[in-house]
C-alpha cells in the first residue's frame, strides 16, 4: 500500500486520500479541529447541526434522499484539549447507483459549509432554536446512559478546571444561552481558524473531490497553532468521589494516569492494556469476571492522548470493595511480572487483530486515520499492529508501574434503594 | 446452489453437508477480515417444545437460550475464548429473540479459529459448579439492563403489544428464572436445538470454499434429522394495551411507539418488510415535513429513528428516541399515516426507494453484515438475496396495499420511560 500523508491543500487544509475500491460506499469525512475551552466549546458544538441543514432542512434531506440515500452525519469529538467538529458524508459508488453521484455530492458538502443560509451576521432564529434544542436534548440524552455517564463523570472530575474535563458540547446552560449572531461569529471562526482535516476514502474521483475542496476553501485564513498534544501531568492527590442515584446496580470507574517510560512508548501501554483488561482473556475479564464472578463487564481502556488507563465495571454496591481489591490486584501482578508469554502472546494478538480490522469499516478506517493525523504518527493500520511484536516483557512491567491511582469513582443506587 | 446478485454485486452459495448442517457461503473478494458464524435456530421465544418422539412438552424458563449461549464456551478443559485468543481473534455470541450465533471476525488465523467455532459449538459441557458461576456474572447483567432506559422502554413497548409472544419477555430472564436452570434442562434443550439440522454455518469474506468445506468434514459428527415441535400460544392481533410508562432514573423521557403488524408469511416477507420500512420513511423519515416539525419544535432530537422490526417471533412498525412530550410525538405519527391514505405521490415513493436501496447497499459493505443478511434470509426460508432485492423491486403499490391492508389504528401502542417524580 503507497504511503498515505495528508496533501496540503489550502492554508491549514489537509486532504487525506486513502484509496479503497472493496466497500459499495465512499467516504469524505470533513474535520474542523478547534481548541476546546470552556468559552466556546457550546457554541462551536452546535455548528455541525447547524450547517448539515442547508438552505432548506427538509430539501437537503430529501436531496441527499434521492442520491442514493446518502448519509450525512453531523458530529462532535473530543480530542484531549480539542474539540473536533465533523461532518461525514457516505454515498454509494457509481457501479451501484448507475451514475456519478460524487461530484455533486462533494460539491453540496462543500455548500453546506461555506454557504448556510445567513441574514445580517447572523443564523435565522429558527434554525438556531432548532439545533440548539437539539444539542441540548443529546446533552440529556447522555446522561440517561448511566455507565456512560459514570466515565464522562469520572473524566470530568480528573480534569476538573482544565480543558480535558470539559464536556464535547459545552455546558447544557451555554448551549442554551446562545443566538444567531453568536452562532454566525463562531462560523466564522471556524471557517478562518480551524486546521481542516479532509479524509476521503474511496478509489474513482479523489482528484475531483481534492478539486473541489480546494475551490471551496482556499481562501485566505488565520489557523490557530497547534503544537503535540502534551498529556496533562499526573495530579499528587489521589481522589475518591462517590454520587448516587435511583439505579439498580452501581457503576465503578478506577481511572489510573500514566508516566510516559520511554520517547514513544504508546505500543507498550497498548498491550499492558490488552494484557490487564482488554480482551476476553484478559486478567480482569478471566479473574473479576470469570472467576469471582463480580460482574458482568469490567475493562479497561487506555488513552493515549491523555495518558490515562480507566477501568470500569457494573457491580452490586455491596461487592464494591471486592471489586476494586481485585481490580488493583490484577494490576499488582502486572507489576510483579505474574503473567506468562503465553499471555502477552495472546495480548498482542487480540491488539493487532483490531487494529488490522480497522480497514474492515469505513467509519473505523476513517476514525482511525483523523487519530494518526492528530497523533501526527500517520502509521498504517498494519504498521501500527506490526509493531507491538517488539513490546518486551520488561516494557509491559515498566507500562504497569508508571500507571498511578488517581481517581476512584463510584455511581450508586440511593441509600434508602439499595436496603 | 450458487445464488448471484448483479444489482448487489454478490455472490452466495447455499449446500447442506453431510452431517447435515446448512453452510452459507458469502465470498467477497479482496475482505481484510473475514466473518463466521454458527448459529442455532433458537431463542429467547422458544419456550415451549417436543421431539416428536417425546410424549409431552418440555417449557423452558425464561432467560434459557442466552443461559446456555454464555455456558456453551465452557468445556471440561476449559474456555473457549483461551483457545480463541491464541488465534487473536475477536470472537463473541449472541442471543436474540429467534436465534443465538456465535461467531468471530479475523484477518489472521482464519482457519484454526474456524476450527475451535465447530469444535467448542458441538461439545457442550454442563455442570452444576459452572452453571452457578454464570448465574452471578449474567445477574449482573441483567441489572446492568434494568437501568438501561432503552431497553427498558423497548421491551415494555412489545410488552404492550404482544399477549402471548415471548418476544416481550426480557431476553436474559430474570434472576430468579435463571435460578432454576439446570444441567438436565441444558442437556435437553442442546440435543434438541442444536441439532446441526437446526443450526447454520455462515461463511463471509476472502476464503477458500474448500478448505471451509474439510474442516468441516474433519469436525462434524452425522446429524439425524429431527422434528422440533414447537407448542406456542397463538398471537391474537389486538394488542394489550396503547400506554405504558416505567419511572427511572432519566432526565429527558424516552418513548417507543408504534403499530402491530401481521407476521407475514416466507414469500411475503421481502416485499412485506422493505414496504414497511418504505411507509415508515413517508411518514417520519429524515425527508418528510413531519421529522421537520418535530425535530424543529424539540419534540425529537437526531437520536429519532424508526422501521420495521420483525423476528420469528413479532412484527411491527417502530419509532422512538427521546422527547420532552412523547405522547404529542405519538399522536403526530398516527396522523402522519392516516394522511399517507390520501395518496402517495410518485417523486416521494422513488426518493425513498432511492434511500432505502443506498443503505441496503451499505449493509453489504461488509462481510458481517453480508453474512448476517445471507443467515436470517435462511432462517426465513427465503433466497439469500430475496430481501435486499425486494428494496429495488419495490413498487409503490406494495406500500398502499400494507397502508390498507396490514396498518391498524387500534394497534398502535407508546412505552415511554420518564424520571422519577421529585417531592
Amino acid at each position: 500500500m503507497p504511503e498515505i500523508k495528508p496533501e496540503r491543500i489550502a492554508d491549514a487544509v489537509s486532504f487525506t486520500a486513502i484509496n479503497n475500491n472493496f466497500f459499495k460506499t465512499v467516504r469524505i469525512s470533513v474535520n474542523f479541529v478547534l481548541p476546546l475551552n470552556a468559552a466556546t466549546a457550546a457554541q462551536n458544538a452546535v455548528l455541525p447541526f447547524i450547517l448539515c441543514r442547508g438552505k432548506d432542512f427538509t430539501a437537503t434531506k430529501r436531496r441527499l434522499e434521492n442520491l442514493f440515500g446518502a448519509q450525512l452525519n453531523p458530529r462532535v469529538q473530543k480530542v484531549a484539549d480539542r474539540q473536533v467538529l465533523s461532518i461525514d458524508l457516505e454515498l454509494v459508488k457509481s457501479e451501484y447507483a448507475k451514475k456519478d453521484l460524487l461530484p455533486e455530492a462533494a460539491e453540496l458538502l462543500c455548500e453546506l459549509i461555506t454557504k448556510p443560509p445567513v441574514r445580517l451576521g447572523a443564523f435565522f432564529k429558527k434554525d438556531t432554536d432548532a439545533e440548539k434544542q437539539n444539542v441540548c436534548g443529546l446533552i440529556l440524552a447522555e446522561q440517561n446512559d448511566k455507565r456512560a455517564l459514570a466515565i464522562k463523570r469520572c473524566t470530568a472530575i480528573m480534569f476538573d478546571g482544565q480543558p480535558f474535563g470539559l464536556d464535547k458540547y459545552g455546558e447544557l446552560e451555554q448551549v442554551a444561552a446562545l443566538d444567531g449572531k453568536m452562532l454566525y461569529a463562531a462560523w466564522q471562526n471556524m471557517l478562518k481558524t480551524a486546521v481542516v482535516e479532509i479524509i476521503f476514502i474511496g478509489a474513482d474521483g479523489t482528484d475531483e473531490v481534492k478539486k473541489i475542496f480546494a475551490k471551496h476553501f482556499g481562501g485566505k485564513r488565520e489557523p490557530v497553532s497547534f503544537g503535540a498534544i502534551e498529556t496533562p501531568k499526573p495530579c499528587e492527590e489521589y481522589g475518591e468521589v462517590e454520587e448516587r442515584m435511583n439505579i439498580t446496580q452501581a457503576k465503578l470507574i478506577m481511572a489510573y494516569r500514566t508516566t510516559e517510560i520511554l520517547p514513544g512508548d504508546l505500543k507498550a501501554f497498548e498491550v499492558m492494556r490488552s494484557l490487564f483488561g482488554g480482551s476476553t482473556t484478559s486478567k480482569l475479564f478471566s479473574n473479576v469476571r470469570e472467576k469471582l464472578g463480580l460482574c458482568y463487564y469490567c475493562a479497561a481502556t487506555y488513552n493515549k492522548f491523555l495518558g490515562m488507563l480507566m477501568v470500569d465495571s457494573g457491580v452490586l454496591e455491596e461487592n464494591v470493595p471486592k471489586a476494586r481489591e481485585a481490580i488493583n490486584a490484577q494490576l499488582k501482578a502486572i507489576c510483579d511480572g505474574d503473567f506468562t508469554d503465553a499471555d502477552v502472546t495472546d495480548a498482542k494478538l487480540y491488539l493487532q487483530n483490531i487494529y488490522r480490522s480497522t480497514e474492515s469499516s469505513l467509519q473505523q478506517l476513517s476514525a482511525y486515520w483523523l487519530s494518526e493525523i492528530l497523533a501526527g504518527t500517520m502509521r498504517s493500520p498494519n504498521k501500527a499492529a506490526d509493531s507491538f511484536d517488539s513490546v518486551s516483557r520488561e516494557l509491559i512491567i515498566a507500562a504497569a508501574k508508571s500507571c498511578w491511582p488517581d481517581t476512584v469513582y463510584l455511581l450508586a443506587g440511593t441509600k434508602e434503594d439499595t436496603k | 446452489m450458487i445464488y448471484q446478485s448483479k444489482i448487489l454485486n454478490e455472490t452466495t452459495e447455499i449446500l447442506t453437508h453431510r452431517s447435515g448442517l446448512t453452510v452459507i457461503l458469502c465470498q467477497k473478494p479482496g475482505a481484510v477480515s473475514n466473518y463466521a458464524g454458527f448459529c442455532a435456530k433458537y431463542g429467547s421465544i422458544d419456550t415451549r417444545f417436543k421431539l416428536s418422539e417425546d410424549d409431552g412438552y418440555t417449557d423452558i424458563v425464561d432467560g434459557v437460550a442466552h443461559f446456555l449461549e454464555h455456558k456453551l464456551f465452557e468445556s471440561e478443559q476449559g474456555d473457549a475464548l483461551t483457545l480463541f485468543a491464541k488465534t487473536g481473534v475477536n470472537a463473541n455470541a449472541g442471543t436474540s429473540f429467534d436465534k443465538t450465533n456465535y461467531y468471530f471476525t479475523a484477518t489472521r488465523n482464519f482457519y484454526e479459529a474456524l476450527r475451535i467455532l465447530l469444535d467448542f459449538v458441538t461439545h457442550p459441557y454442563f455442570s452444576e459448579q459452572t452453571i452457578a458461576k454464570e448465574q452471578g456474572i449474567i445477574g449482573q447483567e441483567i441489572k446492568m439492563y434494568d437501568d438501561l432506559p432503552g431497553w427498558r422502554v423497548y421491551f415494555n413497548f412489545l410488552g404492550a403489544l404482544y399477549h402471548n409472544s415471548a418476544v416481550k419477555i426480557d431476553i436474559g430472564g430474570s434472576i430468579e428464572s435463571i435460578s432454576k436452570i439446570t444441567p438436565a434442562l441444558l442437556n435437553k434443550i442442546y440435543s434438541a436445538f442444536y441439532s446441526l439440522r437446526n443450526m447454520a454455518l455462515v461463511v463471509s469474506g476472502d476464503f477458500e470454499r474448500e478448505k471451509v468445506l474439510s474442516l468441516c468434514d474433519e469436525c462434524l459428527v452425522f446429524a439425524p434429522e429431527i422434528e422440533i415441535v414447537s407448542d406456542e400460544k397463538p398471537e391474537p392481533p389486538e394488542i394489550v394495551r396503547d400506554f405504558v410508562n416505567q419511572q427511572l432514573e432519566v432526565v429527558m423521557p424516552l418513548f417507543q411507539c408504534g403499530y402491530k403488524m401481521r407476521k407475514p408469511s416466507a414469500n411475503e416477507e421481502p416485499i412485506y418488510f422493505a414496504a414497511g420500512e418504505a411507509l415508515c420513511e413517508l411518514a417520519v423519515g429524515e425527508g418528510s415535513t413531519l421529522y421537520r416539525e418535530l425535530y424543529d419544535t424539540g419534540l425529537i432530537n437526531s437520536n429519532f429513528g424508526g422501521g420495521l422490526d420483525g423476528s420469528r417471533g413479532h412484527c411491527c412498525l417502530i419509532f422512538g428516541g427521546e422527547s420532552p412530550a412523547p405522547e404529542t410525538v405519538a399522536e403526530k405519527i398516527k396522523t402522519a399515516f392516516a394522511g399517507l391514505f390520501q395518496g402517495i405521490s410518485d417523486e416521494d415513493f422513488e426518493r425513498v426507494k432511492s434511500k432505502l436501496c443506498g443503505r441496503i447497499l451499505n449493509q453489504y459493505n461488509t462481510p458481517i453484515g453480508a453474512g448476517r443478511i445471507a443467515n436470517e434470509a435462511f432462517f426465513s426460508g427465503v433466497d439469500p438475496f430475496a430481501h435486499a432485492e425486494a428494496y429495488f423491486n419495490l413498487q409503490k403499490s406494495d406500500l398502499e396495499s400494507l397502508l390498507s391492508k396490514e396498518v391498524d389504528y387500534s394497534r398502535f401502542a407508546l412505552s415511554t420511560v420518564t424520571g422519577f417524580e421529585r417531592s
